[in-house]
């Protein structure tokens, strides 16, 4: 059971909250919208949630002024 | 269907035409003398197999097996009991393709046929053609010669990202014709929530032949890995043609072909805007995206190509392109309304022979940056396209940092 945080880029505005709560997982880009920390530094759009941070997902995406975030959970892989 | 059989050395222009068969500005008698009628209802499993059995893949850009497609929406129809929905795209929002508007103009009964036929195997409620307003004169002219009322045609807009699926979706509900978050299939959710069947009209047209000619037929153009034939738009120091080629066909025979000397060229875009640069003429220009599997491969889009000619800056051309696109971003997604113009203002300066010594190294990083963050491909496509511009070019590359350039003195 893996979790991915879905962000709908058409309403995101960059105000940072999930920045804020997912410190581990998100990082913020140049301009302030949510980008996706990777082990090899790089950044991208599909955030893959570690287990402990399901709770602090479901905070931002809660929390969301835009309503930007969606919490997605797959079965397999 | 066998297909080992068939040897690979269809190359080039079709030696007869097929989708422009019937001749320009083709009319509903002409049509039906050249193709005869569509196959009867009684057949319609066996269409769906050889449309199965062609390997016929979208020719909108996206070269999604088109079967695949269809069986996706029947099993969503079958699931929710909902009736289907079927969208012809003729919009073509990239504007080196003339291709989509050169079908409507000369063959729209056999893109009418496509409709026809998916219509009825499907059980489509509604149906749409989009195409811009330009074209629909033609259009109604067709549907009234072959007694047609059941097609809607949808007027776009002409701006880039027009074509793109979601946008078509969003103009035809009555909102703007811009892209939309989508994380779910058209074939699950589309116009209206209803599972919907988008494709290209020229995919239709093939559809139309194969249900007349067998995919045993189709695949006698083209390659085992690009069956077929497509449309392609070939620009060339500012005049374009459009031609019915092979599959899977090499890029320096057709310019042969054509008579566009190789000696004379420097490189080629291949898949336009959203496309990428090669210097290697020695390619083939296939639906493939798979460059691990088909090293010599190029994927050639909804089939546009550009020639750059020795005298022409391939850098300049390519930083006019990004501007071109960082134009067209929607505006809608943070990471492609900030980054695709910070990424255009940076190539200019490459393009403008600037020495500043971290200009690359800013560019790959926005090229990642922005990629993969937007509601549709626009940002990873135009960042693919300022990359291989870097790559492929890399000798100019080095002549521009140095404040030269190996094409303009």
């Amino acid at each position: 059971m893996s979790a991915e945080l879905e962000i709908d880029w058409t309403r995101c505005q960059g105000r940072g909250l999930c920045i804020e709560l997912l410190a581990a997982d998100l990082t913020s880009d140049p301009w302030g919208y949510p980008s996706a920390r990777r082990a090899d530094g790089h950044q991208s759009g599909t955030v893959i949630l570690a287990e402990d941070q399901r709770e602090a997902a479901n905070e931002a995406v809660k929390m969301c002024p835009l309503s930007a975030l969606k919490l997605r959970t797959s079965a397999h892989q | 269907m066998s297909t080992t059989s068939i040897p690979k050395v269809h190359l080039g222009v079709l030696e007869e035409p097929r989708l422009l068969a019937a001749g320009p500005d083709a009319s509903w008698s002409q049509h039906l003398d050249t193709f005869g009628p569509v196959p009867s209802p009684a057949e319609d499993s066996q269409i769906v197999e050889q449309w199965e059995a062609s390997g016929l893949s979208g020719r909108g850009g996206g070269s999604f097996p088109t079967a695949r497609k269809i069986a996706a929406v029947q099993r969503s129809v079958n699931r929710t009991g909902k009736a289907p929905v079927l969208i012809a795209n003729g919009s073509e929002g990239e504007p080196l393709s003339y291709k989509d508007q050169m079908l409507l103009t000369h063959a729209p009964h056999l893109v009418l046929d496509g409709m026809e036929l998916t219509d009825r195997i499907l059980g489509a409620s509604e149906r749409y053609l989009v195409t811009k307003a330009g074209a629909h004169p033609r259009l109604l002219q067709a549907m009234s010669e072959r007694g047609e009322t059941s097609v809607t045609l949808h007027a776009t807009d002409s701006h880039f990202l027009a074509g793109q699926a979601t946008a078509v979706i969003s103009s035809l509900e009555g909102g703007p014709s811009l892209p939309r978050h989508q994380p779910w299939h058209l074939s699950d959710l589309g116009l209206g929530g209803a599972p919907t069947l988008l494709v290209n009209v020229e995919t239709l047209a093939h559809l139309a032949l194969i249900a007349r000619y067998s995919a045993h037929w189709f695949r006698s153009a083209g390659t085992e890995e690009d069956p077929g034939s497509r449309m392609v738009s070939i620009h060339d120091a500012g005049h374009y043609q459009v031609h019915e080629v092979h599959g899977g066909t090499n890029l320096s025979v057709l310019l042969e072909q054509l008579q566009i000397p190789t000696k004379d060229i420097h490189a080629v875009l291949v898949g336009g805007f959203h496309g990428q640069f090669t210097t290697d003429l020695d390619i083939s220009l296939s639906a493939t995206t798979d460059a691990a599997q088909y090293p010599s491969t190029l994927s050639v889009g909804a089939g546009v190509l550009e020639i750059l000619r020795f005298g022409t800056c391939p850098l300049e051309r390519a930083s006019e392109i990004v501007d071109y696109l960082a134009q067209s971003s929607a505006k809608q997604c943070g990471p492609c309304m900030f980054g695709l113009p910070t990424l255009a203002r940076d190539l200019q300066a490459v393009a403008r022979r600037s020495t500043d010594p971290q200009l690359t190294e800013r560019i790959e990083r926005l090229t990642q940056l922005v990629s993969g963050r937007g509601a549709c491909h626009h940002p990873d496509a135009t960042a693919r396209l300022a990359s291989s511009a870097l790559h492929v070019f890399d000798d100019e590359l080095q002549a521009h940092l140095s404040g030269q350039c190996l094409h303009k003195f």
